[in-house]
C-alpha cells in the first residue's frame, strides 16, 4: 500500500478542517478580554484563595512537627548552657572573677539586708586591728584566709611594684572569700538556737548577721547567719555539729584575690598622683588664681578616687576576714506532715496527674499552633507572593500552554 | 493605513506594529488566519463551532497578551498554529478526555443540492469516524497535514516533533484510515 491517499481522500482529510461559514470576528472579543487585564488579576486572587487554606494547613502541620522538636532542643541546650556556666562560675579562678561586683555578690549570698560590720576585723592569734575599721592592705597587713577554712593569718602585702598575681606566681597568698551552710536537726530547737547565738565572739568583731526562731509550733524551725573571723570558721563548725545531728553541710570559697591586688595597685597610684599634684600645689604658690583652681578641682577627684578605692579594698577585706556561716535548726521529731497516701488517693493522684499532663500537652499543641500561624505570618505571605511570583514567570515563559 | 498597504506585509511585521501599538495590525492577521484556525479547531474538537470559536478567541487572547514573548525562531504562522492547538487540547482536557468524539455537524458546501449535500454529508461521516477513532497524536498528525495551507516541515514545526517522526505517525494514521475505511465498505 502506497503512503499516498488518493485524491479524494486528501480532498475529504482537508474538508475536516474547513469552517463553513463567516468567521465570527473572534480577535476583538480577544482584543476586549485582553484589554479587561484586572479580571485575569481577579481570578488569579480567587485561584490563589482556593488553594491557601490547603497549602496553609499543609504548612502548618509540617511546621507543628517541627518546631516542638527545635524548642525542645533549644531548651536542652539552654539548660546545659546554664548548667555548664553555673560550674564554671564557680571554678572559675581570680581571672575570671575580675570585677568587684561580681566578687561581691558570691561572698554575700547568704546575707540578707547586711549591715556594715560595726567592729574592725580580727584575724587569728596576733591579729592586728587598725585604726581604719578594717584590715590594711596597702603597705601593711593584709587578712588572709587560706587552706582548709581557715587559718588566717597576717601576711606582708606586695610592694608597690608587685605584679598582679598569675597563675604562675603560686607563692602568693590566696585572698578567699569563705561560707559554709549547716542544716541540723535537734529536739529543742530553741535551746539550739540559743546555744549557737552564744558561739559568736564580738570582741573578734564577729556578729550575728540575721537570726530568726519561729515555724508551727509542731515544727518550729530557726536559721541564724554569722559572721565569723575565718580562722576561727572550723571551730565554729565543729561546735555547731555538738548542737544536733547534722543533716546538711556544706561549704565554699571564693578567690578575690585578683580583685585585691587591682584595688591596691590603683590605690597607689591615685595616691602617688595625689602626693605629687600636692607637691606641684606647693611649688606653685604663685600661680594664677585660674591654674591652682584647676589644680585643686584635679586633687578632688583624685581624692575622691581614693576613697572610693578605700571603700572597696575595705569591703573585699571584710569580706574575706569574716567568713558566713548560715544555720539552719529543725526539729528531729516533728510529725510527718504528708502521711503515706492510701490507694484511693494514689488514684486520685494519678488522675489529678494524668489530666494536668493531659491539658498542659492540649495547651501547649495549641499555643504552637498560634505561634506557628501568627509568628510565621510573614514567612506566609512571602511563600505565598514567591509561589504567585514562580507561577506568573512560568505562565509568561509558556505562553502556547 | 490601507487594508491594501497591510496585505503586502509579512505576519511579523504585522505583529511587531500591533505591539507598538496599532491595533488593526492583529484585524490583518486574523484575516489571514482565524478562518484556518477555526477549521483546524473544528476538526480537533470533534466538529463543535462553539469549542473552536472558544478555542480561537483564546489563542487571540494569546497572541496580544504574549506577544512580546515572540522571538522568531519560528514563522508567527507555526508559532500561532501551535497556540491554537495547545488550546485544543487543552479544551478537550477540560472536557473530560483527549478523544474529540463529539457529534460531528458537517455543513454542506454552498451550491450543493439536498443529495450531493446527503451524499457528502454520508461520506464525510464515515471518515469523520475513522478519524475519531485514532488516537489524540495520529488525529492532529493527519488533521495537520491535510490542512489547507501547511506544510509537512511546518506541521512537524507546530507539534515540535521531527520530520522523520511526523512522517511515521502520519504513515501509521493513514494505514489505520484505510483500514477503517476498508472494515466499512466491505460492511
Amino acid at each position: 500500500m502506497s503512503d499516498t491517499p488518493s485524491p479524494e481522500l486528501e480532498r475529504q482529510l482537508a474538508a475536516l478542517t474547513v469552517w463553513p461559514g463567516q468567521t465570527p470576528g473572534l480577535w476583538r472579543r480577544a482584543l476586549r478580554q485582553a484589554r479587561a487585564g484586572t479580571d485575569r488579576g481577579a481570578t488569579w486572587v480567587l485561584r490563589v484563595l482556593k488553594l491557601a487554606p490547603l497549602g496553609l494547613v499543609a504548612a502548618a502541620v509540617v511546621l507543628a512537627i517541627v518546631l516542638p522538636s527545635l524548642y525542645g532542643a533549644r531548651e536542652a541546650a539552654k539548660v546545659e548552657l546554664a548548667s555548664l556556666s553555673s560550674q564554671e562560675r564557680y571554678r572559675a579562678g581570680p581571672y575570671e572573677a575580675r570585677r568587684f561586683g561580681e566578687g561581691v555578690k558570691l561572698g554575700t549570698g547568704y546575707v540578707m539586708g547586711s549591715p556594715a560590720p560595726p567592729a574592725p576585723c580580727a584575724a587569728g592569734p596576733g591579729a592586728a586591728a587598725n585604726s581604719a575599721g578594717g584590715p590594711t592592705v596597702a603597705g601593711g597587713t593584709i587578712l588572709v584566709a587560706e587552706g582548709s577554712y581557715g587559718r588566717a593569718r597576717q601576711t606582708s602585702s606586695p610592694g608597690p611594684d608587685h605584679a598582679r598575681p598569675t597563675d604562675a606566681t603560686p607563692a602568693l597568698d590566696r585572698q578567699v572569700i569563705r561560707k559554709a551552710t549547716m542544716e541540723l536537726l535537734t529536739k529543742d530547737v530553741r535551746a539550739a538556737f540559743l546555744r549557737a547565738g552564744q558561739l559568736i565572739s564580738e570582741a573578734r568583731g564577729e556578729y550575728i548577721e540575721d537570726s530568726g526562731l519561729g515555724g508551727d509550733p509542731n515544727r518550729p524551725e530557726a536559721n541564724l547567719t554569722f559572721r565569723v573571723t575565718a580562722g576561727r570558721l572550723p571551730e565554729i563548725l565543729n561546735e555547731l555539729r555538738q548542737l544536733g545531728e547534722v543533716r546538711l553541710e556544706k561549704t565554699s570559697g571564693e578567690d578575690v584575690t585578683t580583685q585585691v591586688v587591682d584595688v591596691e595597685a590603683r590605690l597607689r597610684n591615685e595616691q602617688r598622683v595625689e602626693t605629687e599634684l600636692l607637691q606641684l600645689l606647693e611649688k606653685r604658690q604663685d600661680a594664677p588664681l585660674k591654674e591652682i583652681l584647676e589644680l585643686r578641682q584635679s586633687i578632688a577627684g583624685v581624692r575622691q578616687n581614693i576613697e572610693q578605692l578605700t571603700a572597696q579594698r575595705e569591703k573585699l577585706g571584710r569580706l574575706v576576714a569574716l567568713a558566713t556561716v548560715l544555720v539552719i535548726i529543725r526539729a528531729s521529731d516533728a510529725p510527718d506532715p504528708r502521711p503515706e497516701p492510701g490507694l484511693g488517693a494514689y488514684l486520685l493522684e494519678s488522675l489529678r496527674h494524668a489530666w494536668t499532663s493531659g491539658a498542659r500537652f492540649l495547651i501547649s499543641t495549641l499555643a504552637g499552633l498560634v505561634s506557628v500561624v501568627v509568628g510565621g505570618l510573614v514567612w506566609w505571605v512571602l511563600a505565598a507572593i514567591a509561589i504567585l511570583i514562580a507561577r506568573a514567570y512560568w505562565r509568561r515563559s509558556h505562553p502556547a500552554t | 493605513m490601507s487594508a491594501s498597504t497591510d496585505a503586502k506585509k509579512t505576519d511579523e511585521q504585522l505583529l511587531a506594529e500591533f505591539l507598538s501599538g496599532r491595533q488593526a495590525a492583529v484585524g490583518e492577521l486574523a484575516r489571514r488566519y482565524e478562518r484556518p484556525l477555526l477549521g483546524l479547531a473544528l476538526g480537533l474538537l470533534g466538529r463543535r463551532p462553539d469549542l473552536a470559536c472558544d478555542a480561537v478567541q483564546e489563542t487571540w487572547v494569546r497572541v496580544i497578551r504574549f506577544g512580546k514573548q515572540f522571538m522568531g525562531n519560528s514563522s508567527f504562522k507555526t508559532w500561532l498554529y501551535r497556540i491554537g492547538l495547545n488550546q485544543c487540547r487543552s479544551l478537550l482536557h477540560a472536557r473530560g478526555g483527549g478523544n474529540a468524539d463529539g457529534p460531528l455537524d458537517v455543513l454542506p458546501a454552498h451550491g450543493d443540492g439536498p443529495e450531493q449535500a446527503a451524499q457528502t454529508t454520508d461520506r464525510d461521516g464515515v471518515l469523520r469516524d475513522a478519524v475519531g477513532q485514532l488516537d489524540s497524536d495520529k488525529r492532529a498528525v493527519v488533521l495537520l497535514c491535510y490542512h489547507n495551507g501547511l506544510t509537512h516541515e511546518q506541521a512537524a514545526e507546530i507539534l515540535e516533533v521531527p520530520l522523520g517522526t511526523l512522517k511515521s505517525r502520519l504513515h501509521a494514521a493513514l494505514t489505520e484510515l484505510r483500514a477503517a475505511l476498508g472494515a466499512e465498505a466491505s460492511s
